[in-house]
């Protein structure tokens, strides 16, 4: 009779952020395993759960045996099967023996290519649990992790695995993993259930664990954590830690002096709260801060408010810590810091963050000249001060907090909110600058990294990028697309330093075919079209539009191909000129194409597009009744020319040939 | 409880689970770990359990004895457990009993935490231990130490001291702590912070610190150099403890450079190098000595 299968992998506490993805594939692994063996139905989904402590797997209707199946094997031919005395030869019955069966199971079988014999073998059968002890163990060997370890023998794993729990119905499937041996017995919550408790039926899931204190479902502890935290400030990435860290959470409200919510920067409160302390920061109505917080803890209550008291305190010593080094830090200007950023290293080779700071302003100065309405007195003052937050102590201890604490420096030294806006902005990972001084800033910043780089022979290699250029490149060209600012990378890598132009302009091809199809969400071949056309990648604005325009235009296909039989003609007869004399042209067709071609003149991509769609019957007419190979020499040069011409007048916006033709 | 409790209570409860129970190290060292009842202790086959308080030193944290939480030196309470037992987290929660914390009154929490000492050639896995949002230990699952392999694999449980005492006492700074009846730990510790602080940011001679720096690594690599020549029958009485605390002298003298501003972001790189060296080659020196010996002493038998 089919059973639910119930397999509790039970471990000290495993990564908060690796659990998830660890049980999941302990489940397909397992899965896998069992469908392959026929134990489970191929269509069937079983339930994967965890905590930090255990991996959990419920599957219905687990067959008690392998399925049978009896199949005809065919053996050699009868003539050489029956021996003189009517018996069966020595071949035979090894055919038999082969087949682990005896020289009884053999019979005689006639089919199209004559006698034979045969034998009836059946195979599977096997039971549940001799699949189980193999397949549980094989399932969490499988698992690929990050790093391993070892605690006793060598079976390594995240962390030692303490207890394992297997049942088939009410059966118990005995087997090891490592040195561990699977039972019946189950651990409750640390401090709120039972020690140990028995597991007789895997019916018994989840309400035996419920009793216990354990909540193996996430989704119901992401319930419980949420219905605890009205008013707390969103927070997915902290919630779903939370989730990973608890086995019965609760939730309990604390509060510190409002007189941090003025003496401390807000992203300084809430980066203790948030990174350092795991609590959720909460918020009023209008999404000011409030001098409270929210923890989540593994436990069900706090009657006596020993463990609000004891967050509270440590919160309290991480506020006047950080209160003492915002204190200090606001001692010296962002200019009284410059000087201290000569011993601070920016790259060896390349000097201190002085002398990064000195490049970025003129730099900044002279990406501000190249964009309307972006002022380059700010962005040069904005550039030269960006990096001094360096040397405070409050980016020290908070080192994710760079550029922000440089900004509320600024402000406190009452200079220009846009000097403030565009230090802040100046990493600007997860959306562009806010302003275009802002953009200047930022685009000095990682330019100078990039090319300086470059210079030493730092660029990334393969998976190498110790600098992390390519994440650097991506907010370059991020910005320069989503601000719209028509920036040449060549001209602008030429102002950095000097570094191999052509390895740069790859590098950046890179970059932008990455953001046109990971970001942007465009088809991979117009935009292999686009940043091959003639009008190419150096602009990426202008690569984004293009591709945009591509996208947006109506059915490309008929004159992609034509254009791309008109390429491969130039390409196979190595064709360089492109110098067409109109009075050459005999024939209408030809002339025809000639004038529609010089005629191309969009207002913009997507009327030229539009008119290029318009060329595929020209170009039709000009294959079916113009002879390329025309027997008077000047005439054929003159028609190959007009096909390169075309072919080039064409690729400005992309190149067709790079376009997949249904 | 007095501060001083809490240290004989995790001594007591340890010593109950059949550790030794040893003084702790003298000299500076930066972390209980450096002691070489942890960093030798741990390699090779012998199983060991060990309880110690530990001083450790950190002169970049010096504070001048004026922040109620940050400490030049800080007592940690360092328990070796070889091989891990399987039962090892229980103990450890039991040790929090056996100081007055119920846990069905508070927050437990093992959040990961993976521990790396460059400078030793050791790193393992494992967790910080949470205490209503305090961090009280790490506890550490050691898989390799001087860059040898470990085997079996020991379990290091380092508890910060202050912190516990601070959070057993309720005061918001450690130096209000009562370190027995009649004496806080303001009047035991704090003329040790202030001195300390003047001397490491700033009397500490930076030349004299370079000339200990470099004469230490010289002695302790002669010593290695020295040990390598010898036959192995007459490596049984070689001082590579010796060669160990050099190399801790220069650990200790690089945290004092560092405290000074002296060392820059370049060097630093090549120095923590160059105190892994000496400790990677000690390591696999004591494995080997320890080896031949009890070989020998098989022979004997």
């Amino acid at each position: 009779m089919p059973e639910r299968l119930l397999v509790e992998v039970g471990c000290e506490e495993m990564p908060a952020r690796m659990v998830e993805d660890l049980a999941r594939q302990f489940a397909s692994n397992l899965s896998r395993q069992l469908k392959e063996h026929g134990l489970l139905d191929t269509s069937a989904d079983p339930t994967v759960a965890w905590t930090p402590r255990r991996l959990v797997y419920v599957a219905e209707a687990v067959v008690e045996h392998q399925p049978t199946t009896e199949e005809e094997v065919t053996g050699p031919p009868i003539k050489m099967s029956v021996a003189a005395d009517g018996g069966w030869t020595p071949q035979a019955a090894g055919f038999a023996a082969k087949n682990g069966l005896p020289p009884s199971a053999l019979y005689r079988l006639t089919n199209a290519k004559g006698e034979y014999v045969a034998v009836k073998k059946s195979t599977g059968g096997a039971s549940a649990a001799t699949i189980l002890a193999a397949a549980i163990p094989a399932a969490l060997a499988e698992i690929q992790l990050p790093r391993s370890m070892k605690w006793q023998t060598s079976f390594r794993f995240i962390r030692p695995i303490r207890w394992l729990v297997v049942l088939l119905g009410q059966r118990a499937v005995a087997l090891k993993v490592g040195e561990v041996a699977s039972g019946v017995e189950s651990r409750g919550h640390r401090s709120l259930g039972a020690a140990r408790f028995q597991v007789n039926t895997a019916a018994d899931y989840p309400g035996l664990w419920h009793a216990n204190h354990v909540i193996v479902e996430p989704r119901e502890r992401r319930a419980r954590i949420r219905a605890h935290c009205s008013g707390a400030r969103p927070d997915a990435g902290l919630e779903d830690t939370l989730v990973n860290l608890t086995e019965f959470p609760d939730a309990i409200v604390g509060s510190f002096d409002a007189k941090y919510l003025r003496t401390l920067p807000p992203e300084v409160l809430v980066t203790v709260m948030r990174d350092h302390q795991k609590y959720f920061a909460v918020e009023n109505k209008s999404g000011e801060l409030e001098p409270k917080f929210i923890a989540i803890i593994n436990q069900a209550s706090d009657r006596k408010g020993l463990i609000r008291h004891g967050n509270e305190r440590v919160l309290r010593a991480r506020f006047s810590d950080a209160e003492f080094f915002w204190q200090t830090d606001r001692k010296l200007t962002l200019a009284e810091r410059l000087p201290k950023l000569e011993s601070v290293t920016f790259q060896a080779k390349l000097g201190s963050y002085r002398a990064k700071a000195t490049r970025m302003k003129s730099l900044a100065e002279w990406l501000a000249g190249q964009w309307t309405d972006c002022d380059h007195a700010i962005a040069a003052t904005a550039a030269e001060l960006a990096k001094c937050d360096l040397t405070c102590e409050t980016v020290k201890e908070f080192p994710e907090l760079q550029g922000i604490i440089g900004g509320h420096l600024a402000r406190a030294e009452k200079r220009p909110e846009s000097i403030a806006i565009a230090i802040t902005d100046q990493y600007a990972w997860e959306q562009p600058p806010r302003t275009r001084e802002g953009a200047a800033v930022s685009l000095a910043d990682k330019l100078d990294t990039i090319v300086g780089m470059f210079s030493i022979g730092e660029q990334p290699t393969g998976s190498a990028d110790p600098f992390g250029l390519r994440r650097q490149a991506n907010g370059i060209v991020r910005t320069l697309i989503e601000m719209q600012w028509p920036l040449s990378v060549a001209a602008a890598c030429a102002q950095a330093g000097h570094a191999d132009a052509a390895q740069l302009a790859a590098f950046f091809r890179e970059r932008l075919a990455f953001y046109l199809t990971d970001t942007a969400g465009f088809r991979y071949d117009l935009v292999a079209a686009v940043l091959a056309a003639e009008r190419g990648a150096d602009i990426p604005l202008d690569a984004f539009r293009r591709c945009a325009a591509l996208a947006a235009a109506p059915d490309m296909a008929a004159v992609a191909a034509v254009v791309k039989r008109a390429g491969n003609i130039v390409r196979k007869e190595k064709w360089n000129s492109a110098e067409v004399d109109r009075a050459l042209l005999a024939h209408p067709s030809e002339a025809a194409l000639y004038d529609q071609v010089a005629g191309l003149k969009g207002a913009d991509y997507a009327q030229e597009l539009n008119q290029i769609s318009g060329l595929a019957e020209p170009l039709k007419a000009f294959f079916d009744q113009v002879r390329v190979n025309d027997p008077d020499p000047a005439i054929r040069a003159n028609r190959l020319s007009l096909l390169a011409w075309t072919v080039a007048r064409l690729s400005r916006i992309a190149d067709f040939s790079e376009i997949v033709v249904a | 409880m007095n501060f001083q409790d809490l240290i004989l209570g995790l001594q007591g409860f340890w010593a109950r689970q059949g550790c030794i129970v040893q003084l702790p190290f003298d000299l500076e060292v930066g972390a209980g770990t450096m002691a070489p009842e942890t960093f030798l202790r741990v390699l090779g086959p012998q199983p060991y359990r060990v309880v110690y308080p530990q001083p450790s030193r950190r002169p970049a944290d010096g504070r001048y004895g004026e922040n109620p939480n940050r400490l030049y030196k800080h007592l940690q309470l360092q328990v070796v457990l070889k091989p891990s037992p399987e039962d090892v987290q229980e103990l450890y929660l039991q040790s929090l009993a056996a100081i007055g914390i119920d846990l069905s009154e508070h927050d437990i929490k093992f959040e990961e935490d993976n521990w790396e000492a460059p400078t030793l050639g050791a790193w393992g896995l494992g967790w910080q231990v949470m205490l209503d949002g305090l961090e009280i230990t790490q506890f550490t699952y050691f898989q390799q130490c001087g860059g040898q392999d470990l085997n079996p694999i020991s379990v290091e449980l380092t508890y910060g001291l202050e912190r516990i005492g601070a959070f057993l006492q309720d005061v918001d700074s450690i130096y209000a702590m009562r370190w027995n009846d009649q004496f806080s730990y303001r009047d035991v510790r704090f003329l040790d912070e202030l001195h300390h602080s003047v001397y490491n940011f700033e009397k500490a001679d930076i030349t004299r610190l370079w000339a200990t720096f470099e004469g230490c690594e010289a002695e302790s690599r002669s010593l290695l150099a020295q040990f390598r020549e010898l036959p192995t029958e007459a490596r049984g009485n070689f001082p590579l403890l010796a060669a160990y605390e050099l190399c801790l002298r220069c650990s200790h003298t690089f945290n004092l450079l560092d405290a000074r501003g002296a060392i820059s972001v370049t060097q630093r790189v090549g120095l923590i190098q160059r105190v892994r060296t000496l400790a990677v080659g000690i390591a696999a020196a004591w494995l080997e000595q320890q080896t031949e010996q009890q070989g020998s002493g098989a022979s004997h038998a």
